[in-house]
């Protein structure tokens, strides 16, 4: 009460008239204390400066526990945007639809998408079920401490659900969550450098140079005039998973409008199709690399051998090289591929697509290959060092003990001379082996 | 401790009956007669404690019974009537059919151990040491064998279990393969490797098939049977069933193509060497099935039953949780339930000759063919391919 009258107090000596403030009354006078910066933001935003103004509770909701956890809890009184929908319903719906609002739920989400995970039943279990929660499948998340999980996947992924996370906590100003620089608090880093192609694109150095009117930047090709869904305009998935045709189709067309407001649409038609060509050509290189992966590990060469280290959380012990590839106790063959994979293909076809020939080139194309060379080389070492394992422990050639084996084991002994000495290939080798065996003897 | 119950009908006699019927009496006084009308009880054994299936082996000929139970091993001769006591450590598992020797894991203290003994002498000789040890059976006769290691933590979550699989020969052990698993239960009596430890190979084909449990949120819990070659132990999936169970005890058809074990319902599945996993729609209801040596009879729940789950005979009542343990022919069957064990005679009896020689001639042929497998002498591929054809031929044979 009497922090209330000091505000009335205080709004009087500043020649401001009282006025609702949404109910935010309530907190303000310890909140101007407790957390002045959140309040600062509040007071500039279109929500404290409205007709009618969207206090503390109407995004926090009342006042209450839930709003002052504990000291030391984990917990905060977020707002989720569910609670934005209420007003802003039409933003929402976009988002929610976007990949923003749609990828890690859709599918194969993650266990923080479980509706209050905790350590309680929600944990293992649908909310208000007995039936068994099945979409906590994200291998990476499930493989970090606490800390990382929350600091090294949260705080980015949880963009489905948390408007704050572009826009900013308190705050309204839309140009905050326009500005490329928060894009870029996510959308950077060695697995997806968008942030970096742009900046150092021609777009956006004559953005830097001229400003925003002068060059595109993210939230004009993804985002056309406001719209919150962020897929308008990509032809393909998170890893350049095709889109059917159809879909892909309109989809280039909406970003071909965008383009076509400063270039001819047959010019960026061709850059585009430029930047499909690298995918497929960058997405070959992969496959030949996995094919690579997969036939060490059938041969049991790769070490660690899936089966002989910690057990992936989701695959087993078992070679896992798809979207839950983890990073963790690899062999360097399997190392190498992530790096591959995860690094160098998405930078190299996204690097064409926010036109950075640099990065398309030698951050992506260029570490492709690469890869591909050493793990072409790496596969040959593994092979010749089973050669001379087999040979280490291939019998003395003595020709009377070769002559007292059964004819088929000694054929088969034979047929590894000659590939010890390079005289077969390994897929001879198969062959002759179920001739020896098939032959009438 | 031993009730043998001879019966005119098949024309056996007690010989050394007075003893062991003092006994038999005192054994039926405390336990009860769960035993159906009609059914023959060659003997009646006390275990001491509740027993699995691992702790009974038939002699080769079928004539004696071993028991592995916490004062050593003892030994049922079952024409005879008599037992023998060879005593030791405390047994956890014996296996002797078809090795000459029986193959003990025991435990004294900290330290476990695999021993093979030889049942006439009493001479023992250690094989492998390890705290871990769970169970251990001979492998193609001996002298090769496998055995399981089984380490569980109860941690704040649940359980951690641990196993492995290892090989013996020739005085060296190599881990086949090793899987670790949580369970959501920190209830330390609950069973998680029973699978595991009642895994006995492929009688044709030598393969080891053991069931792994996923658990949830991750998945929806089920349970995964993975196949593990002891020549080629790089695991193969054969199929997985929703699971209300964390494990099951399974037993191979002697054709080597289906390995049955119980749904959670106590309803029988086979699962099919191909990944078909097929639900006979018969009655019969248990938790360890145990296919005998002809093709179409099981054990289960006390019960004889086809292989379609249709109940042939009853042989102990009320005894859902029951295991059998069939003689090599076939014409006996010791069931353990709880602390007592039953040998039932009378039975029906083994495959038909030429189908038992047929079988033999694939499993020689497909030992030969992974000795050569394993001294790197065959590549994976002409390995599998080479196994399945000779599987496939016994398999157009048969049909």
């Amino acid at each position: 009460m009497i922090g209330s009258s000091w505000l009335v107090v205080a709004l009087v000596m500043a020649g401001a008239s009282p006025r609702d403030l949404g109910g935010a009354e309530r907190c303000l006078p310890c909140h101007e204390k407790e957390t002045p910066g959140a309040v600062a933001t509040w007071r500039a935003s279109a929500h404290a400066r409205a007709k009618v103004p969207v206090g503390c509770a109407g995004c926090h909701g009342a006042d209450g526990p839930s709003n002052h956890p504990a000291p030391g809890a984990r917990t905060r009184p977020a707002v989720d945007a569910a609670v934005c929908a209420k007003c802003h319903a039409g933003r929402a719906a976009e988002h929610a639809r976007g990949p923003h609002g749609t990828s890690l739920r859709s599918g194969r989400g993650c266990t923080r998408n479980v509706e209050k995970p905790g350590p309680g039943c929600s944990l293992c279990h649908q909310p208000g079920s007995t039936d068994l929660a099945t979409q906590s499948e994200c291998a990476r998340f499930l493989t970090q401490s606490p800390a990382m999980q929350r600091q090294g996947c949260s705080a980015c992924h949880e963009v489905e659900r948390r408007c704050d996370a572009c826009h900013g906590t308190h705050g309204t100003a839309a140009a905050l969550a326009r500005d490329p620089a928060t894009c870029g608090t996510c959308h950077m880093g060695p697995d997806h450098p968008q942030y970096e192609m742009w900046k150092s694109s021609r777009h956006g150095v004559r953005q830097a140079l001229e400003g925003r009117a002068a060059a595109p930047d993210c939230a004009t090709c993804h985002m056309p005039a406001g719209a919150h869904d962020v897929g308008r305009g990509i032809t393909m998935g998170l890893a350049g998973q095709p889109f059917p045709e159809a879909r892909r189709k309109a989809e280039r067309e909406r970003m071909l409008d965008v383009c076509a407001k400063c270039h001819a649409r047959g010019l960026a038609a061709r850059q585009l199709a430029d930047g499909d060509a690298v995918q497929r050509e960058s997405k070959a290189l992969l496959e030949e690399a996995a094919a690579i992966v997969k036939r060490l590990d059938d041969q049991g060469l790769l070490e660690p051998s899936p089966s002989a280290r910690p057990a992936h959380p989701l695959a087993g012990k078992r070679l896992e090289l798809g979207a839950q590839m983890l990073y963790e106790d690899l062999s360097r063959a399997e190392a190498i591929f992530f790096r591959m994979k995860k690094y160098a293909y998405v930078t190299a076809y996204k690097g064409v697509f926010h036109q950075n020939p640099d990065y398309a080139h030698w951050y992506g194309n260029a570490a492709l290959k690469l890869g591909l060379s050493e793990l072409k080389s790496e596969a040959a070492l593994l092979q010749r060092i089973r050669r001379l394992e087999q040979r280490l422990d291939a019998a003395p050639p003595s020709s009377a003990a070769t002559a007292a084996r059964d004819p088929v084991e000694r054929e088969l002994r034979e047929l590894r001379e000659k590939r010890l000495r390079g005289e077969l290939d390994d897929a001879a080798l198969e062959r002759r082996q179920l001739e020896a065996l098939e032959r009438p003897r | 401790m031993i009730s043998p119950r001879w019966r005119a009908a098949r024309g056996e006699s007690p010989r050394r009956a007075p003893t062991l019927l003092a006994l038999a009496t005192a054994a039926l006084a405390c336990a009860g007669s769960p035993v159906a009308p009609g059914a023959q009880v060659l003997a009646r054994l006390d275990a001491a404690a509740p027993a699995g299936p691992g702790q009974l082996a038939w002699s080769p000929d079928g004539e004696q019974l071993a028991l592995a139970r916490p004062d050593g091993l003892l030994l049922l001769d079952v024409e005879r009537g008599s037992t023998r006591l060879l005593p030791g450590a405390p047994a956890l598992t014996v296996d002797w059919a078809p090795a000459a020797e029986l193959l003990l894991v025991e435990r004294e203290g900290a330290a476990t151990r695999a021993v093979a003994l030889d049942p006439a002498t009493g001479q023992r000789r250690t094989l492998h040491a390890d705290p871990a040890l769970a169970s251990a059976r001979w492998l193609h006769g001996g002298p090769e064998w496998l055995a399981v290691t089984a380490r569980r933590e109860v941690v704040s979550f649940g359980t951690e279990v641990r196993l492995g699989l290892l090989r013996g020969a020739g005085g060296k052990v190599a881990t086949l393969h090793s899987w670790d698993d949580t369970l959501p239960t920190r209830d330390p009596s609950v069973d998680a490797t029973g699978g595991w430890l009642a895994a006995v190979p492929n009688p044709v084909d030598h393969r080891l098939v053991v069931p792994v449990f996923h658990k949830p949120p991750i998945f929806s819990p089920h349970l995964r049977f993975v196949s593990i070659d002891p020549f080629d132990p790089a695991p193969v999936e054969l199929g997985r069933v929703e699971a209300g169970l964390w494990t099951a005890a399974a037993s191979w058809a002697p054709d080597g193509r289906r390995l049955a074990f119980a749904a959670a319902d106590g309803s029988l599945r086979l699962l099919h060497l191909d990944g078909r996993i097929e639900a006979p729609a018969g009655p019969a209801r248990g938790r360890h099935p145990s296919f005998g040596p002809r093709d179409d009879v099981l054990f289960l729940g006390g019960w004889l039953v086809t292989a379609r789950g249709e109940p042939l005979r009853q042989l102990l009542a009320g005894a859902p949780g029951a295991s059998g343990l069939w003689s090599p022919d076939g014409h006996r069957l010791a069931v353990v339930d709880g602390g007592r064990i039953f040998v039932f005679g009378g039975l029906g009896g083994a495959a038909p000759a030429e189908a038992a020689a047929r079988r033999e001639r694939a499993r020689e042929a497909l030992w030969r063919l992974g000795e050569l497998r394993r001294a790197e002498l065959l590549e994976r591929r002409p390995y599998r391919q080479q196994r399945e054809l000779l599987l496939r031929q016994l398999v157009e044979v048969v049909e």
